[in-house]
């Protein structure tokens, strides 16, 4: 094989390898910047599931209010009668933890007050990737007995 | 220029060509956390667990926070409570564990009356409550 050859041949392997460490730094680069704003796609529910925490039980569809005043806690006649906004794929429930109440029970018309779990919203998903749950405490307000219990929200997210 | 240049050269341009993916990668991978999102989680838990708490009725007409006022002046209302006011505690406790979906520890104090699971330096403690015409000072903390 001539000096020339040889060199040519060099030259082409310095080439394909070079060519392989660009391709490999591409890769991870794409790889990084995939799961980047996969995170980001994850912070964002979350914070949006925050908010809708934060703002709930302060709306004036659910919360209680007497002579104007906002009591910072949720009217449980209201959510008997609720007709919520579309909030997406999520699941929105509010469950008594004081005084306890054996079983699940879901409040209706029927079995109110002696039930621990009222339904605000339910659109599920019937396939889903990931399922967020987070959960903030409120209180109830009960207008018939003029009594106070507490309870939790619980927001279930579907992705 | 010399063959040994040339390959020397060449080999300074490779290594270079490392050292700069390397810091690329190590300057992604140390990224700080952000945890503001949690820490704001924490937050908005201990604000509401404090107001359910304090408000929560012990008995008809009585909540929790009527009832501090009396034990701390040593006159419990409620029946339920058998006039020990220690027995606060065991309705404070579930509802603080029931609510926490967290598998944190806590502290609830509110003058004797201390209900606390586990020890911690770093709290994200609730905004306190004023008590009108009380010394009494309420105080809830999760870590």
């Amino acid at each position: 094989m001539k000096k020339a050859e040889l060199q040519m041949q060099e030259t082409m392997l310095v080439i394909f390898i070079v060519t392989i460490i660009i391709g490999i730094a591409l890769f991870t680069f794409y790889q990084i910047q995939l799961k980047s704003i996969e995170k980001s796609k994850v912070e964002l529910e979350q914070s949006r599931n925050l908010i809708l925490l934060e703002t709930l039980p302060n709306s004036i569809e659910l919360s209680y209010s007497n002579l104007g005043n906002e009591q910072n806690s949720i009217d449980t006649l209201k959510l008997l009668n609720s007709n919520s906004l579309n909030y997406g794929f999520k699941d929105i429930s509010i469950k008594q933890v004081y005084p306890e109440i054996n079983g699940e029970i879901i409040c209706n018309k029927q079995s109110y007050p002696n039930c621990n779990k009222y339904v605000v919203y339910s659109k599920k998903l019937s396939k889903y990737n990931s399922l967020e749950v987070i959960s903030v405490p409120v209180s109830l307000y009960f207008p018939y007995t003029d009594e106070y219990k507490s309870a939790v929200l619980e927001v279930k997210s579907y992705s | 220029m010399k063959k040994a240049q040339t390959e020397t050269i060449g080999l300074v341009i490779i290594v270079s060509l490392l050292a700069f993916i390397l810091i690329f990668v190590l300057q992604i991978l140390n990224k700080p956390v952000d945890n503001s999102l949690n820490d704001h989680y924490l937050q908005l838990n201990a604000d509401n667990l404090r107001s359910v708490i304090l408000k929560t009725n012990v008995c008809k007409d009585v909540s929790i926070k009527d009832e501090l006022i009396s034990c701390n002046s040593g006159n419990p209302e409620c029946p339920i409570l058998n006039n020990d006011c220690n027995n606060l505690k065991n309705i404070i406790k579930p509802i603080i564990e029931n609510s926490l979906n967290i598998n944190r520890n806590y502290k609830f104090s509110a003058g004797t009356i201390i209900v606390q699971k586990g020890n911690c330096k770093n709290f994200y403690t609730a905004a306190s409550e004023p008590i009108p015409y009380s010394s009494l000072n309420i105080s809830l903390g999760i870590c």
